[in-house]
């Protein structure tokens, strides 16, 4: 059994690239209204739906960073685990071969 | 004394807000692709099969994984809806509030013409009393003039309400009601007008010796543009305008220009005249409010050329009455060229709501309360970020007091020039290339048309 890593760094590369990617657009976006001069009273109730649209894109970012991190975690708990399965399996391996040895002694 | 002034569209305007709120709206969308690539990431983290042998492995983590990206997928969802919402909704507040501003614009003159009606009748009266039912042809036209002065808001209207309900080939509606200033029926009209008279083809020769504004020293705010104006305007001679070379002089000892081209209004009024030679006449008004090119605005790139103005020196069209509105339609038909570098516009008393000036010109406007001029294309100007018009109330018992460069609309640039409104301050400080020179030059030109 064998930990795909490579895919696995890929996936949480492009979910931290994804995550990037989405505080600068927040960026962008947060520039724009700041230009915006509000002079409107309705315009105020869009600041607070901007707002809100905002902090979605940080709540966003972070959880992509935070699923990223999870998916690292699971390939290093996997890969380990992995690792180990595969010594206990060659330990294993070890201890028998010597049966087999005084077997045909 | 000071007259009041109010200002309609430039950089601090609500017109601008409406500008605002769609950029905003655009860089809301311009997000959404970056939200859907996110949620994509999210979901093939879930899905990928590269993931099933560490799940038989570490089970506990392959849920950790699965319960965030799950919840990433969520949050995106949301705020991808949040994002597309809103990006319409400010797009929609946008044009309600311009339609709404257009229309409260478009119906106040009207509502000044009911208020201003009694007044009107009750002083043309008289004179249409002793017309003795169309009998005395110059008492009807006295008692018509004095209508008109009396109620001159009604003239637009009432050029709208007419225009539109002559049958003709252009679409029926009125510049009242259409968004779209091309299909006015007063441009139509006056296109008509104008086939009847001969346009023919510009002669262009330098005058030296003319008067000048240049003992005054370079231009420092809008009132001392129209001065300048004024010294050609006073002229009596048709089809004379005057390009101003202001220079500014760096501290390395080089020097840059900047041009200023003043076009003073209509000096001919002859209506019998089917072939005038001078330009500043009733064939230019007909050709230029029916959104045609005329032989003044030839002119003028020719005397550009003679001049040997270059492309990447910024230019300054500054007009009265007839004067803006060929500047205006300079700005629009040289907006594709690269040879000039049309930047500002100033007019006073021009009726230039049907010629569509590009967003890259910076246009300021003068609009003297009862000026029935500015009223003559039955459309208010457009209010844009890049658009001012800053409506004046030098009053005056005359159309001429009214309309008149001097007599109304100098005293009504100072007003502007002392108001501080922001909008117009912005102007003023973006034409700094015109404002801050420390040397200027006229030269002359006079322009001909030959048949």
């Amino acid at each position: 059994m064998t930990v795909s890593e490579q895919t696995i760094s890929a996936l949480a590369r492009s979910l931290d690239q994804a995550a990037v990617q989405l505080r600068h657009a927040r960026a962008r976006v947060r520039d724009r209204a700041l230009i915006c001069q509000w002079q409107s009273p309705a315009a105020t109730e869009f600041a607070a739906r901007l707002q809100s649209a905002l902090g979605g894109f940080g709540v966003t970012a972070g959880r992509l960073e935070k699923t990223a991190d999870a998916l690292r975690r699971h390939e290093g708990t996997a890969s380990s685990r992995a690792i180990a399965a595969a010594r206990v399996a060659a330990t294993a391996d070890a201890l028998v071969r010597p049966v087999h040895l005084i077997d045909l002694l | 004394m000071a007259g009041s002034i109010s200002v309609s569209g430039g950089r601090f305007s609500i017109s601008a807000d409406f500008a605002q709120l769609r950029m905003l709206a655009d860089a809301l969308e311009t997000a959404l692709p970056t939200i859907r690539d996110a949620a994509r990431s999210a979901l093939r983290t879930l899905t990928d099969p590269a993931l099933a042998p560490p799940a038989l492995l570490d089970p506990l983590g392959a849920a950790e994984v699965a319960a965030a990206a799950g919840r990433t997928i969520a949050t995106t969802g949301a705020v991808l809806a949040e994002c597309t919402l809103l990006a319409a909704g400010l797009r929609a507040a946008a044009t309600c509030y311009e339609n709404a501003d257009d229309l409260s614009g478009r119906w106040a003159p009207l509502m000044r013409a009911i208020r201003q009606l009694p007044g009107a009748v009750a002083a043309s009266l008289p004179h249409l009393l002793l017309a003795r039912g169309g009998a005395e042809p110059v008492a009807v036209l006295a008692g018509a003039r004095v209508f008109a002065e009396h109620d001159p808001d009604l003239a637009a209207p009432l050029l709208d309400v007419l225009s539109s309900a002559t049958p003709g080939p252009l679409p029926p509606g009125s510049a009242l009601y259409l968004p779209d200033r091309s299909l006015s029926p007063i441009a139509g009209h006056a296109r008509g007008l104008a086939n009847f008279y001969s346009d023919g083809r510009p002669l262009v020769s330098r005058r030296s010796g003319e008067p000048s504004d240049d003992g005054a020293g370079p231009p420092r705010g809008v009132a001392d543009l129209l001065r300048g104006l004024s010294c050609r305007d006073d002229s009596t001679t048709s089809g004379r305008i005057d390009i101003r070379f202001v220079t500014h002089t760096r501290p390395d000892g080089a020097s840059t220009r900047s041009v200023i081209v003043d076009l003073p209004g209509t000096k001919d009024w002859n209506l019998l005249d089917r072939h005038n030679r001078n330009v500043a006449d009733l064939t230019t008004n007909l050709r230029a409010v029916g959104n045609e090119q005329t032989t003044y605005e030839y002119g003028v790139v020719a005397a550009l050329l003679a001049s040997g103005v270059g492309a990447d020196e910024p230019i300054l069209l500054v007009g009265h009455s007839q004067g803006g509105l060929v500047g205006a339609r300079l700005a629009a038909d040289l907006a594709a060229s690269d040879r000039f570098r049309i930047t500002h516009l100033l007019t006073a008393g021009a009726p230039i709501g049907l010629v569509d000036i590009p967003s890259q010109v910076q246009v300021l406007s003068l609009e003297n309360a009862g000026d029935i001029v500015v009223g003559l294309d039955a459309a208010d100007n457009r209010s844009r970020p890049n658009q001012i018009t800053v409506r004046t109330s030098r009053t005056a018992s005359t159309f001429g007091a009214r309309h008149s460069l001097t007599g109304a609309y100098l005293p009504a640039a100072r007003d502007v020039d002392a108001a501080g409104d922001p909008s117009v301050d912005a102007w003023v400080s973006g034409a700094g290339a015109f404002l801050t020179g420390d040397g200027i030059e006229t030269r002359a030109f006079q322009i001909d048309r030959q048949p």
